[in-house]
């Protein structure tokens, strides 16, 4: 009998294909669920001019990648550390120049993955029509709508070429399963593997086969969408790994505070990146016990 | 606890009157980058006023009421997976959360003008701007949705409340009356803004910024002194009423009982 194939992969092998000028997506949203493993390992690629997408709100992830010289273009509705102010990577690269910024609402980015992800050349949104946007973005347009004659926004079919998710979750196949909430994840997938694109999927754990087979309505996103699974624990700090431990709010302001000047940001991208040669190396430099079993625990008020 | 009410912070203050103007019965998303603000006025009013009122907690789905259970803590974010123990009830899938009707979102702004049109863009030229802002996030579509939509502002100045925007992110009345009808924006639009001195609505007939009461501790010359837009100033301008005894208590003992509200940090104008 033939075997199944199994998509535990190491980062070496998931990340085969990355190149320069490619279209990034990333899951998760804020602080939460951002693969952030696999965000410092293509930072340590050092690939260049990427375009990078995540709806709703990226942070840290983005704004990282932006400080490390990645980035060329930024698709995100909102980019910002939230109550913890502005993003400072992108504000810095926006106001120089060296990133061109795709402004929008999270109906535009989204009606662009799900035409995507329904074989469709455009998706429409309401929102954007009073505004700016479609002055500042090419690949907005005002339209009118065919039945109606009503003006809307129109926005092209988005195709990533890799989109990098993290679950709690997963089992050698690819099944995965979320602790907390998976914010768009699964349109991110879906959308991916419509346009030809690449998933790949980070776990804080990788569990049996029976685990999903036992409740299958409990898998969040389908081994379908999923193209490789890397076991990384805590794989997403400092964000959260949503439901599962918290994010470590001091460790996401050494990054905001290292942004400060140019020598720190330098010094702080060595010390997380550059110098750290795969997860454990991380997880032992970088990661107190501690401070993730003060993540788990905060889970429970 | 002050009995005269007088330290009442402006962030408890803001949950105080927005709670004010939401009412039974009703669905909606507090949000904005200080979150805890709009989250904190809808709890505040599940417990005062508005039993049957259901949030939504944007980013995470979150379908929550907190009547009749033990006092949750407020946190900062409303993505926090933590605000689960504040009566989730039912968790939306995320596609879900821009198919479900609000009758109101929250929205905030780095300026707003005389007929609530935001911009979170830029300020400056955008190619390269003195200020890069976080982007649009969900306001359009908010504000073209929703039955209605509150601003508030974290500052009150001549930079942050202007004539003219450097970008418009989301349309509020464009540029009068008429204009949401005419693009079939089906939202009512803002329907007020609060900032740390006074309270703003907007005038029926013209659309028009329209001062409605003034925050004890300032005064109408102080809030005209901090606004580079045009706005009604109607002859009679009275003092934001604060919290009573009853109602401070419920903000300080079940909305928000570690004090997040008191300790907010961020602009304020005193």
């Amino acid at each position: 009998m033939e075997t199944r194939s199994v998509k535990l992969s190491s980062v070496d092998v998931a990340l085969e294909g990355l190149e320069d000028g490619q279209t990034l997506i990333i899951g998760g949203s804020l602080f939460h669920n951002k693969p952030m493993h696999l965000v410092r390992e293509i930072a340590r690629r050092q690939v260049k001019d990427l375009t990078v997408v995540s709806v709703p709100q990226a942070s840290l992830d983005v704004d990282l990648l932006i400080s490390a010289g990645c980035v060329a273009e930024v698709r995100v509705p909102y980019m910002g550390f939230e109550y913890l102010g502005l993003a400072p990577g992108f504000r810095k690269a926006a106001s120089e120049g060296t990133i061109r910024v795709w402004e929008c609402d999270e109906t535009h980015l989204l009606a662009a993955l799900e035409a995507t992800s329904r074989k469709l050349p455009s998706g429409v949104a309401k929102a954007g029509v009073g505004t700016d946007l479609h002055k500042l973005n090419p690949d907005l347009k005002l339209v009118k709508d065919h039945i109606t004659g009503e003006p809307i926004m129109a926005v092209g079919a988005l195709k990533p070429d890799l989109a990098i998710i993290h679950a709690a979750a997963g089992d050698k196949y690819g099944n995965l399963r979320y602790a907390g909430y998976s914010f768009g994840d699964l349109i991110i997938a879906e959308a991916t593997r419509q346009g030809g694109g690449k998933i790949i999927a980070t776990v804080d754990e990788v569990m049996p086969n029976v685990s999903f087979t036992s409740d299958p309505f409990r898998t969040d996103i389908s081994c379908i969408l999923v193209d490789h699974v890397i076991e990384a624990p805590y794989g997403a700090y400092p964000c959260s790994s949503h439901g599962n431990y918290q994010f470590d709010e001091a460790a996401i302001l050494e990054y905001v505070n290292a942004a400060k000047s140019e020598q720190s940001m330098r010094d702080y991208i060595e010390n997380h990146i550059m110098s750290v040669p795969d997860h454990e190396a991380y997880l032992e430099k970088h990661v107190k016990l501690m401070s993730v079993v003060a993540a788990r625990a905060k889970i429970y008020v | 606890m002050s009995s005269k009410n007088t330290s009442v912070a402006w962030p408890e203050l803001a949950a105080f009157v927005l709670s004010k103007e939401l009412n039974d019965g009703e669905i909606g998303s507090p949000g904005g980058a200080r979150s805890e603000i709009p989250l904190a006025a809808a709890r505040l009013a599940q417990l005062t006023h508005a039993p049957n009122l259901m949030i939504i907690t944007s980013a995470a789905g979150f379908v929550t009421n907190n009547v009749g259970r033990p006092p949750a803590p407020l946190f900062h974010s409303t993505t926090d997976y933590r605000n689960i123990y504040a009566g989730a009830e039912s968790v939306l899938h995320f596609m879900s959360i821009f198919r479900t009707p609000r009758d109101w979102f929250f929205a905030g702004g780095m300026q707003v003008d005389s007929y609530g049109n935001l911009n979170m863009t830029a300020i400056g030229d955008v190619k390269a701007p003195k200020l890069k802002g976080p982007g649009g996030a969900g306001l359009s579509y908010a504000g073209s949705v929703a039955r209605r939509y509150f601003i508030y502002m974290q500052q009150h100045s001549r930079r942050s409340f202007v004539n003219k925007l450097d970008y418009v992110t989301a349309m509020g009345y464009g540029s009068g009356p008429g204009e949401r009808e005419a693009l079939g924006l089906v939202g009512g639009g803002p329907a007020l803004v609060f900032s740390p001195l006074a309270v703003m609505d907007f005038c029926d007939a013209t659309k028009r910024l329209r001062l409605r009461s003034v925050h004890p501790g300032h005064t109408v010359e102080e809030v005209l002194d901090n606004t580079g837009a045009e706005m009604i100033v109607p002859e009679n301008v009275p003092t934001t009423a604060l919290p009573d005894n009853d109602v401070l208590e419920i903000l300080r003992t079940q909305v928000d009982p570690s004090g997040v509200l008191q300790n907010l940090k961020g602009s304020r104008n005193d």
